[in-house]
C-alpha cells in the first residue's frame, strides 16, 4: 500500500493495545483498541500479506460508540466521518507486531474508501469496563469503586436468583464486615451503579469515612480482593491474620459454592480515587473448588467425658438451650456450658443449691481444633450431676 | 486440553461443544494442514493478538452462503478459491455462534487431527 510519505508520522508512538476483537475470523478485521493515554480506537484490518498488515485507526468517543454498538451506525460511518477529522494508518510487522510505519491523514484526503464495512456492529460491549474508565469513574465519584462482573452461560438470556442472592449480596455482606457497618447506614456509604445484564455487573460505590483519605476502607477493599483471589493456604492465613474475626467466611463460602455449581466466573476490579491504584480479582470454578478445599478443611472432632467436684454458679433451665455454669474446686476459672436435654425433668424436680453445696459434674467436652478460617471451638455438655455428702 | 495454551478466561464461556455441519473457506481444492493454523499459530510471537482470544480459533460458516460473503467483504480472503463442508462434533473442541454473519469461532481441543478431519464436499467459489 502507497501513501504519501507528507503524511508520515513515524516520530509519534501511540502504543496501541488490543482491547477486544469486534470481528475476527481467522484474521483480525475489526479491533477495539487504546492508545497510551486511554482513548479508544476501531481499527480495521485494509490489507495485509504474509509479513505485515495495515490497520486504519479511528478514534472513537463513548456516545459514538454506543451508537454504534446500538446499530445507529454503520461501522463505514464511524470510519469515513471521524470526530477528530482525520484517521491513522499504522503499518505493523505480522511476525513481532512492531509497528514499521505511521501516517495521520486529514478525512478530506482519505484514500482508501470503507464500503465493504457497510454493516451494522454486532458488539455486546455490556462487559468490557476498562481500567481508565473504573480510575475516572472512582475519581469523578470521589469513592473507592469495585467493579463486579458475574459471567456463567446460564446468565446470557437472564440474571438467575443465585447471581444476586449468593454471590452479589454475599460480597456486599463481605464488605459491611469488613469496613465494619451495618444496614441501618449502608445507604449512606454504598451506592450500585452501572448495573448490566448481560450476565451480571455492577459497580459498587464506598464512601465509609467521608474524610479524604478513605484508609479503613481502602485497606477493607485490598482484602477483598486479596480473598476473591486467594486459592493456597498461605493466602487464606494472610487474610485471616489482617481481619478482626472470620464472620466474612460465612458469605464468601456461599460466593465459592454458587460459582462452582454454575460454572461462573467473578470478576473484579477496585480502584481508588486517591491514589490511583487498581486492583483486579478473578475467581473461577478451578479456582473455587481450590478455596473451597481450604476454607472447608476439618478435622476431627476430640470428645473427653471428666468428673469435676464444684459448685454451680448459675443455671438457666428456661433459655431455648438450658445452659450452666459451674466452679471446680480445684481452678478458679468457672468453666461454661449446656444441659444435656435427658437432665432438664432431672433439673426441674431438684432442689438444686447454687454456689454453697458440692457437686459431682459428669462433664462432656466436644474440642473442634483450629483451622485456617476458624478457631478452635470448646463445647461443654453436663451429662449428670451427684450431690456429694 | 486444548491445541494452544489460552490466555485467561478464554474460550468465552458460551462456548459449547456440538455436533454441526460447517463451512470453511479454504485457499484451494486440496486443503492441507496448514489451511487448518489459527492466528496465533500463524504468528506466535505478534505481542498485539498473544492474548486475544480469538486469535485461538479457527473460522466457520453455517452456509455455504455465508462463507461466500465473508470472502466478497474481506480484504484478506480475495484469493481463497473453494469452500471445504466439514462436521465438528462435540469431541473437536468448544464453537462459539454469531448469528448476524454466521460465523463459528471454533476452539480446537489437543486431540483433534487433521488427518481425522476430512472434507464432505469441497466446493468452488
Amino acid at each position: 500500500m502507497e501513501i504519501n510519505q507528507k503524511y508520515s508520522i513515524d516520530g509519534l508512538n501511540f502504543d496501541f493495545e488490543v482491547i477486544d476483537s469486534l470481528e475476527f475470523t481467522d484474521v483480525p478485521y475489526l479491533l477495539l483498541e487504546r492508545d497510551k493515554i486511554g482513548n479508544r480506537y476501531l481499527s480495521y484490518l485494509i490489507e495485509s500479506d504474509d509479513e505485515s498488515e495495515f490497520r486504519a485507526y479511528v478514534q472513537i468517543s463513548e456516545s459514538k460508540f454506543k451508537s454504534l454498538v446500538s446499530k445507529s451506525l454503520f461501522i463505514k460511518d464511524v470510519f469515513e466521518e471521524p470526530e477528530n477529522n482525520c484517521l491513522i494508518i499504522i503499518k505493523f510487522s505480522l511476525y513481532s507486531g512492531m509497528s514499521l510505519e505511521s501516517f495521520l491523514i486529514p478525512s478530506t484526503e482519505l484514500l482508501y474508501k470503507f464500503s465493504t464495512l457497510n454493516y451494522f456492529l454486532d458488539y455486546d460491549d455490556e462487559e468490557v469496563i476498562s481500567e481508565y474508565e473504573i480510575i475516572n469513574y472512582s475519581i469523578k465519584r470521589q469513592k473507592l469503586v469495585f467493579d463486579f462482573y458475574l459471567h456463567s452461560q446460564n446468565l446470557i438470556q437472564s440474571i438467575k436468583p443465585y447471581a444476586l442472592y449468593k454471590v452479589f449480596t454475599p460480597l456486599v455482606e463481605i464488605i459491611k464486615n469488613l469496613v465494619g457497618f451495618d444496614n441501618r447506614n449502608a445507604d449512606e456509604i454504598l451506592a450500585f451503579s452501572n448495573l448490566r445484564h448481560s450476565s451480571l455487573g455492577i459497580t459498587i460505590e464506598l464512601n465509609y469515612s467521608k474524610d479524604l483519605f478513605l484508609e479503613k476502607e481502602n485497606e477493607a477493599m485490598l482484602i477483598l480482593i486479596d480473598l476473591l483471589n486467594a486459592e493456597k493456604t498461605e493466602d487464606f492465613e494472610n487474610i485471616v491474620g489482617r481481619t478482626k474475626d472470620t464472620k466474612y467466611i460465612k458469605h464468601y463460602k456461599s460466593i465459592i459454592k454458587a460459582i462452582i455449581e454454575n460454572n461462573a466466573d467473578l470478576n473484579t476490579v477496585f480502584a481508588n480515587p486517591l491514589t490511583h491504584e487498581l486492583k483486579r480479582s478473578s475467581l473461577d470454578k478451578e479456582k473455587a473448588l481450590k478455596a473451597k478445599a481450604v476454607v472447608e478443611e476439618s478435622f476431627d472432632i476430640i470428645e473427653d467425658v471428666e468428673e469435676i467436684t464444684g459448685r454451680f454458679l448459675e443455671i438457666d433451665i428456661d433459655a431455648q438451650e438450658p445452659s450452666f455454669k459451674i466452679i471446680p474446686n480445684d481452678d478458679e476459672s468457672p468453666l461454661k456450658g449446656k444441659f444435656e436435654t435427658s437432665l432438664l425433668e432431672k433439673l426441674k424436680t431438684d432442689l438444686v443449691n447454687l454456689g454453697s453445696e458440692e457437686y459431682l459434674f459428669i462433664i462432656k467436652t466436644l474440642y473442634h481444633p483450629e483451622t485456617i478460617v476458624k478457631s478452635e471451638e470448646i463445647k461443654r455438655y453436663m451429662v449428670d450431676y451427684k450431690k456429694k455428702n | 486440553m486444548w491445541k494452544n495454551e489460552l490466555p485467561s478466561g478464554c474460550p468465552p464461556k458460551n462456548a459449547i461443544e456440538q455436533k454441526i455441519e460447517v463451512y470453511r473457506v479454504l485457499n484451494n481444492s486440496e486443503p492441507k494442514e496448514t489451511d487448518f493454523q489459527n492466528y496465533f499459530q500463524l504468528y506466535p510471537e505478534n505481542i498485539r493478538y498473544k492474548s486475544l482470544c480469538k486469535a485461538y480459533a479457527l473460522s466457520f460458516y453455517d452456509s455455504i452462503e455465508n462463507a461466500i460473503s465473508a470472502v466478497e467483504r474481506s480484504t484478506t480472503l480475495q484469493k481463497c478459491t473453494h469452500i471445504g463442508k466439514y462436521i465438528i462434533d462435540n469431541s473437536h473442541g468448544v464453537c462459539e455462534f454469531k448469528e448476524s454473519n454466521g460465523h463459528y469461532s471454533v476452539w480446537l481441543y489437543d486431540t483433534w487431527n487433521y488427518n481425522n478431519f476430512p472434507p464432505v464436499t469441497i466446493t468452488p467459489i
